[in-house]
């Protein structure tokens, strides 16, 4: 979606906007605020820390030829992350792996929270959770794009009053 | 000596296999880069360790098999430190098949079109669970360690 | 095929029809091979213009979040999109690394009627085969669809050759405040499930007060689906848009009057 376009709600329609023919003015895409931005914590430290993935790593970062992180993974981890995160989420840490891919994980004294985005449409999903006897629960789970489950996890972490985990890179 | 060559298919990728000339007995070095492979993490020794995706691809991980290396008479620190992966970690190899691993042997030429020269270089085929991530690790060593960096898993 | 059950309108308010497939790029695919992909449509599309590349789209399902702007990834060399435009400037394709679209539009004053989605998708479909095709000479043997995404774009004038319609008249808008505002912008999206009750997609409607060329007020009614195929192949995104249409069509005339089915000619059975 492109919010700032104001008008369009698809990427894909092209002369409404463009093109001299159909030159229509939309008085409400003046209005329009996007408030979202600016007080979820987790999306500057996460932008930039995607943007540094995607173009300044170098190739051979891992000594083994890895390549960048794919834009396409990159995008999709966002997108996840809009569906999944709360004004409160911590910023999760954002590894690289060396085939393009990437996790986003988020560490407490209680939980671990990691999800390995293998491409658009495929993540593995595993939360680790402490329990009251001391003892791990360990949940697994290969997603497309239903990330609800997920938002129970990240809801826990943020009502955990542990220290936020930044990332460490 | 090398371990013999391995079978590739028609793009010329190495087939996953576990290869015998990988005795049980022999050390697998896996390098860490310490501004990418390393997380915060608060139940960690010193409050940072290496992040689990740091031994999980789907198309293999690449490792350097250690005794080859020793072998041709190699300083395999330097050699796994050359020129900038400040960290190594070193496995058994008996431990990684433990965890479910197939180890394999991956040389790559000098004239390979993308990945840098390594006559040593292996992959790992196989996927892990958190729990059987950290008691890998438990098992592991440092081969080159990084300071405040905690190796064993909370 | 279009289902027999889904309404139809003779003169539809359509300005615009897009139907467009995000894939994952070739990996030996680089702009310099543009020339070869024009190659395949240069015949009906003989005009070529290049645009900004348009960033990956997802639609992913957890908090009912709005999605937010959209961010850019990096200052690395980026491929341009295409625009492959017909002689008549009716009908255009995108092509970027990542995407293929086709858009049918309305010129004011060729009398040119809506060819229809049936007509459409079946060229869509061609044009994604001859792409497949060509994208294996860069080391993807087929093309793996990850979005699927289908617009369609009114024009209700609600003024002037219309004869002073209020936008109630046209369309299901219950607040009484409405023909009253200078402008508006309404916009609401419903998620879309499979068989097993997964979801698959989202509708998005947005309804805006707007001017066209002619300064001719009109209500500009976006109705898109877009979402994730069943099967990341050609058939399944073509499948994908084929359900696609049957929610935008059915959305149309459940939100719309009877006044404006009777001016936008709905055939009854």
């Amino acid at each position: 979606m492109n919010a700032i376009s104001g008008f369009r709600n698809s990427d894909s329609s092209v002369w409404n906007s463009r093109e001299p023919v159909n030159n229509i003015v939309a008085f409400g895409a003046m209005h329009r605020i996007v408030v979202f931005d600016a007080n979820y914590k987790w999306i500057k430290p996460t932008k930039d820390r995607l943007d540094e993935l995607v173009s300044k790593l170098v190739p051979n970062w891992d000594g083994y030829g890895a390549k960048p992180v794919n834009f396409l993974n990159a995008h999709f981890a966002y997108q996840i992350l809009e569906k999944v995160c709360l004004e409160t989420t911590p910023p999760p840490s954002i590894v690289p792996g060396s085939a393009g891919d990437l996790q986003i994980e988020w560490h407490t004294n209680r939980m671990d929270i990691e999800l390995h985005v293998l491409a658009p449409n495929k993540v593995h999903a595993t939360l680790n959770l402490m329990m009251a006897d001391g003892l791990i629960r360990e949940e697994f789970i290969e997603l497309e794009n239903d990330f609800t489950k997920v938002t129970s996890w990240v809801k826990s972490l943020a009502e955990d009053d542990l220290a936020p985990i930044a990332s460490a890179a | 000596m090398l371990p013999s060559p391995p079978q590739r298919d028609e793009h010329g990728r190495v087939i996953p296999h576990d290869h015998i000339d990988v005795l049980s007995s022999d050390g697998v070095i896996r390098r860490v880069n310490p501004q990418q492979h390393v997380v915060l993490d608060p139940k960690s020794e010193t409050g940072k360790r290496i992040s689990s995706i740091w031994l999980s691809s789907s198309t293999g991980v690449s490792v350097d098999l250690l005794r080859p290396i020793e072998e041709d008479g190699v300083d395999a620190r330097k050699f796994v430190t050359t020129p900038v992966y400040v960290g190594s970690v070193k496995f058994i190899a008996s431990d990684l098949r433990t965890a479910g691993f197939k180890i394999g042997f991956d040389p790559i030429a000098k004239d390979d079109p993308i990945d840098p020269e390594n006559p040593y270089h292996g992959l790992l085929w196989g996927r892990l669970s958190s729990t059987r991530f950290k008691n890998l690790l438990a098992k592991a060593e440092w081969f080159v360690p990084i300071e405040g960096v905690a190796l064993k898993q909370p | 095929m279009r289902p027999e059950n889904l309404p139809e309108f003779r003169q539809p308010p359509l300005n615009e029809v897009a139907l467009g497939v995000q894939f994952t790029p070739a990996p030996k695919y680089t702009q310099i091979y543009s020339r070869d992909v024009w190659r395949l449509f240069e015949g009906g599309y003989p005009i070529v213009q290049e645009q900004g590349a348009l960033p990956p789209m997802f639609e992913t399902f957890g908090f009912p979040t709005q999605p937010s702007i959209q961010f850019g990834l990096g200052n690395n060399a980026q491929h341009d999109r295409f625009w492959f435009i017909a002689p008549e400037n009716n009908k255009l394709i995108q092509f970027q690394p990542d995407r293929l679209h086709l858009n049918w539009r309305k010129v004011p004053g060729n009398g040119e009627a809506y060819p229809r989605f049936d007509n459409m998708i079946v060229e869509f479909a061609s044009n994604l085969l001859s792409l497949q095709k060509l994208m294996v000479d860069f080391g993807s043997p087929s093309l793996t669809c990850n979005q699927v995404e289908l617009a369609y774009i009114n024009h209700i004038p609600i003024e002037g050759e219309s004869g002073a319609l209020k936008p109630t008249d046209v369309l299901k808008l219950k607040s009484a405040q409405i023909d009253n505002a200078d402008d508006f912008n309404i916009v609401y999206r419903r998620v879309l499930h499979d068989n097993d009750r997964k979801p698959k997609g989202r509708l998005t409607v947005e309804c805006i007060t707007a001017l066209d060329s002619k300064a001719t007020s009109i209500l500009l009614l976006n109705l898109t689906v877009r979402g994730q195929p069943k099967q990341p192949t050609i058939d399944g995104a073509i499948e994908f848009l084929s359900d696609a249409r049957n929610v935008i069509v059915n959305e149309f005339d459940s939100i719309s009057t009877s006044t404006a089915h009777t001016l936008w000619n709905k055939v009854t059975s």
